[in-house]
């Protein structure tokens, strides 16, 4: 939800054409409509545990770690995408998904902590405390959903001008979510798979965000200079960062669409 | 009437103030977990429990159980006992003794 304060949530495209402006329209509203896909795949279950199916709760209980959690990084990692996007290609028409998929995140985390709460106690026995906060690595990921609570509040225009100058220091709690967020799935897989996968899409994101960095693209940018430099920069930039979220999406792709058929997947 | 910056002032406070609730509320769960679970099963996670990547995991072996070996369907026989005079039972298996050496 971080950003340059004096254009976080604009679209406005003052040099652009109609055309690159109806396109950017459709971008947004294409990464927008992305935001559904967590809720749709868990809807059968959840409106199976609603109704009172065989199994409904056991379901939800399997797939919502799989499915709302890994969204949620998901969603995470595409928000925090927004500004070194920005910084490499100058385009401008996104920047407004910076600010929906931060909101989509608070809520695909709320709803994945309020599932885990309420179904999860064949995996948990305990009380609802247990459910979100009896391990460490529970206590992270609650953690980092109740720091989202001050970012989401934040996360519109008279929120802006109320707080002024402030507004990006309460924004950069992002960054602390980035961490806990880490922590939480260190603490969930150790130095494997999905962590690694974070560390992943992590790095080259905290690459383009570290000052003389950010600096050194944008003016190499405005200027047209480093072309090929940046080029270079870019795929590598992407490849690691493809490293670490195909395999991601594959395994919500994976575990969202056993769960769409409401047969989750035991392991 | 309040001036902007003061205003202002009194957000972000206010906002700290949220933060910090937010951040207290995770750490009196936490602590309140600690206390009635204990060390071990709030640090330690059972293996399974919570994790479950589609990959399988090969950092420590804890959490996966291998599928039996061929010698482990067949159970390991007792560690042979010595004794003056072979029981019936023993005698019947010596001819499968090559199997277990």
């Amino acid at each position: 939800m971080i950003g340059n304060q004096a254009h976080a949530y604009t679209t406005s495209l003052p040099e652009d054409s109609a055309g690159h402006h109806d396109l950017g329209e459709l971008g947004v509203w294409f990464f927008r409509a992305l935001l559904l896909v967590p809720f749709v795949l868990m809807a059968p279950e959840v409106m199976s545990a609603i109704l009172g199916r065989p199994d409904g709760v056991a379901n939800v209980s399997a797939s919502v770690a799989d499915v709302l959690g890994t969204s949620t990084f998901l969603i995470f990692i595409m928000m925090l995408a927004v500004t070194p996007v920005r910084t490499i290609t100058g385009w401008r028409w996104h920047l407004i998904l910076r600010r929906d998929y931060g909101i989509a995140m608070f809520f695909t985390a709320a709803t994945d902590i309020t599932l885990a709460a309420t179904t999860t106690g064949d995996t948990f026995p305990g009380g609802v405390l247990t459910r979100v906060g009896g391990h460490t690595f529970l206590l992270a990921g609650t953690l980092s959903t109740l720091l989202l609570v001050p970012l989401v509040i934040t996360a519109n225009r008279p929120a802006q001008q109320w707080l002024g100058r402030h507004w990006k220091s309460v924004q950069r709690l992002t960054y602390v979510v980035w961490g806990t967020v880490l922590i939480h799935l260190f603490l969930l897989f150790g130095l494997t798979t999905i962590f690694l996968f974070a560390l992943a899409v992590s790095a080259p994101l905290a690459l383009m965000r570290i000052p003389p960095v950010r600096r050194w693209w944008d003016s190499a940018r405005r200027a047209g200079r480093h072309r090929a430099l940046r080029a270079v920069a870019t795929a590598v930039l992407v490849a690691v960062f493809a490293a670490g979220y195909v395999p991601l999406v594959q395994e919500l792709a994976a575990k969202g669409s056993a769960a769409f058929a409401q047969q989750p997947v035991l392991d | 009437m309040i001036d902007r910056p003061a205003r202002r002032r009194r957000a972000k406070q206010l906002l700290d103030g949220v933060t910090v609730a937010c951040v207290a509320v995770a750490m009196a769960i936490g602590t309140g977990q600690l206390v009635t679970e204990g060390v071990q099963e709030f640090i330690f996670r059972p293996p399974g429990v919570g994790s479950s990547a589609s990959e399988v995991d090969t950092s420590t072996g804890a959490a996966e159980v291998p599928p039996p070996q061929t010698a482990e369907i067949i159970p390991t026989p007792a560690p042979p006992v010595p004794s003056a005079s072979p029981s019936p039972i023993e005698r019947s298996r010596g001819h499968h003794a090559g199997h277990y050496r």
